[in-house]
């Protein structure tokens, strides 16, 4: 009955026709292409000082009214994106009844569908943490915005592993009182290293990528994280020999004539790193039942969770971060890129080649 | 031979197949189709060759880097180009693709083109199939473009009509969207391996939907409201402009999580 009224009502049928109308996708699709420029330009979810240093107090304070630096997440891009979804929806609706579109084009609608209800899900759903983990430790649960979320099992970070690719490798060469060739030595931090031919041994105590001295703290720093000046303050001790000086890769001969024993010389090298891998086990009320290893593009899935690798202690290697991660909207979003690929796929590359194909016998 | 011989025979190869296509488009003569298309055949299997020995030496696909990728950009407009002149017949447009297709590889040799290995973010089968379905698409795209620029700004074109102008920019078009859906998809999927997110909003993601949303909306406009002419022109142009900002604007004037793209 509510249906005949409503179809009687000429404003609301225009009403309706607008809202499930091509025209109405067409706008909505160019605000909703405005709006991701804007947003690109904008930097999404700095703090307040942030915006301030690039854009100015005022404009910030623009930025801040309008939703502009959640642009993303703010009640009028999730207006947009419901009278899209409810658009397509409208569309997809029309066409079935009308029984006027190809399998195709009702895949690819359908899809779309899904794949914002999966959006939905995921930014009504998600949960999400960060936890840094010292070898040898163990978590139980992550924080997620306010609350803290348990796990329902322990994550025990037995070892992480930084692996490097060779031939970058940083040398140390050192040229030793009465030997012709230098001997060379791998870059290792804070592991004392025996200098053969001599009661020395020295260890690299530092490294700073780009090298700068203050003068007044008489204290060395770097400027940035680029390898501008390379050095290493290497200490040396022995008998009767206790000293440490900084090391330069571009200025070999920085101290020129010197007294010292050895005459260090860094070869700096650009070291990749070839995976970060945490060895982990998951252990249920104490016992171990699974050993994994998780790396980046291979996070462990375990009872809903997936943990990805995310950083490490790049001074020591002695902790791993982890994002951890459960979102109910992923399932949906892959069912809807499976969908959607195959909606395309008939339509644009397989029906037009079906119908030639068929020509001939219609003939 | 190196990869950059086989690169440089087909840079030179390609250089020259210009000339036959300059006489195609200017002086409308018909003979020098099949020879030029042969040309640039032959410039790509040089092109394939140099990428496949590049593959082989790094050990990993070359899309690793700005240098790897602006040849790939190029391999997929010359083969996009070949399939749309096998179906379409666009002969005419050759001079077109070849002079953009010098331009990439001139901005490709630019480039650092030292291989380095490839850092862990990197490592993933989705690398091959994400970055691949990208350019492919972009090579469609390209083709796109250049009917539209020479449908919006007419100069000698007689044996160009408008409707086999409009024919190609759509073809190429319809050809590109489902890859570049897939190239999308494909990158969510592979962000949510490494970094447990589909969608972050980073600039690169949010450039590829716009691009994305930019080749939609013409599609809608052209089969469901009927448009056709120069304003649908301006979409296709306006949607390859987006395609270049976000394969290398947003590499130099946004950070994000694609700054290895560099």
């Amino acid at each position: 009955m509510a249906f005949i009224t409503f179809h009687k009502n000429p404003r609301a049928r225009d009403l309706f026709n607008s809202l499930f109308s091509v025209r109405f996708t067409a706008i909505l699709l160019f605000i909703l292409i405005l709006v991701a420029i804007l947003g690109s330009f904008i930097p999404q979810e700095r703090t307040f000082s942030e915006y301030a240093r690039v854009y100015g107090i005022r404009l910030t304070e623009i930025f801040y009214r309008l939703h502009l630096n959640t642009l993303f997440t703010s009640a009028g891009f999730l207006l947009l994106i419901f009278f899209l979804s409810v658009n397509i929806l409208g569309c997809f609706v029309k066409s079935l009844l009308a029984k006027k579109r190809s399998v195709g084009f009702l895949t690819i609608h359908l899809s779309l569908i899904l794949l914002l209800a999966g959006g939905m899900l995921s930014a009504v759903g998600r949960v999400h943490g960060e936890v840094d983990v010292l070898e040898g430790q163990t978590v139980a649960a992550f924080t997620s915005g306010n609350r803290t979320i348990p796990l329902g099992f322990e994550l025990r970070l037995k070892d992480f592993e930084l692996q490097k690719y060779e031939g970058g490798r940083q040398k140390i060469l050192i040229l030793v009182p009465g030997r012709k060739e230098p001997l060379e030595f791998a870059f290792r931090k804070k592991v004392w290293t025996a200098v053969p031919g001599t009661d020395l041994e020295f260890q690299v105590e530092e490294y700073v990528p780009d090298f700068r001295y203050d003068v007044t703290r008489k204290m060395a720093f770097s400027v940035s994280n680029e390898p501008n000046n390379p050095a290493i303050l290497v200490h040396v001790r022995g008998k009767d020999v206790n000293y440490a000086e900084w090391v330069f890769h571009r200025y070999a001969d920085f101290h020129g004539e010197s007294d010292k024993l050895l005459s260090f010389r860094y070869i700096w090298a650009q070291e990749i790193p070839k995976a970060f891998i945490s060895h982990v086990e998951v252990l249920e009320n104490g016992k171990k039942v699974m050993e994994r290893a998780i790396e980046v593009n291979k996070p462990l899935s375990y009872k809903g969770f997936s943990i990805y690798q995310a950083t490490y202690d790049s001074q020591e290697g002695k902790w791993s971060g982890f994002d951890i991660e459960k979102d109910p909207g992923t399932g949906v979003v892959y069912a809807s890129i499976l969908l959607i690929m195959f909606g395309l796929v008939q339509s644009i590359y397989l029906k037009p080649f079906l119908k030639k194909k068929k020509k001939p016998d219609t003939k | 031979m190196t990869e950059s011989n086989l690169l440089s025979i087909a840079f030179f190869i390609y250089a020259a197949s210009i000339v036959p296509y300059f006489l195609l488009f200017f002086k409308k003569t018909t003979r020098l189709g099949r020879p030029s298309m042969l040309m640039v055949l032959a410039g790509l299997v040089f092109h394939t060759a140099a990428l496949a020995v590049r593959w082989k030496l790094s050990g990993h696909a070359p899309m690793s880097n700005m240098y790897e990728s602006l040849s790939f950009f190029s391999w997929a407009l010359v083969a996009a180009y070949l399939i749309a002149d096998l179906f379409l017949k666009i002969s005419r447009l050759g001079f077109f693709v070849l002079l953009c297709n010098i331009a990439i590889l001139v901005y490709a040799f630019s480039h650092d083109k030292t291989m380095k290995p490839l850092m862990p973010a990197l490592q993933s089968n989705w690398l091959l199939l994400h970055v691949s379905s990208c350019f492919l698409s972009y090579g469609a795209f390209a083709i796109s473009f250049i009917a539209a620029a020479i449908y919006l700004f007419p100069g000698s074109k007689q044996e160009l009509t408008l409707e086999k102008l409009d024919a190609v920019m759509y073809k190429a078009i319809l050809f590109g969207f489902p890859l570049l859906t897939f190239g999308v998809a494909s990158g969510a999927i592979w962000a949510n391996e490494a970094w447990g997110r589909y969608w972050s909003w980073d600039p690169k993601e949010t450039w590829s939907l716009v691009t994305w949303l930019i080749y939609a909306l013409y599609l809608h406009l052209r089969l469901m409201k009927a448009w056709g002419g120069k304003k649908l022109a301006w979409v296709a142009m306006t949607g390859f402009l987006s395609v270049i900002f976000t394969y290398i604007g947003v590499n130099y004037l946004m950070a994000g999580l694609h700054s290895y793209a560099r």
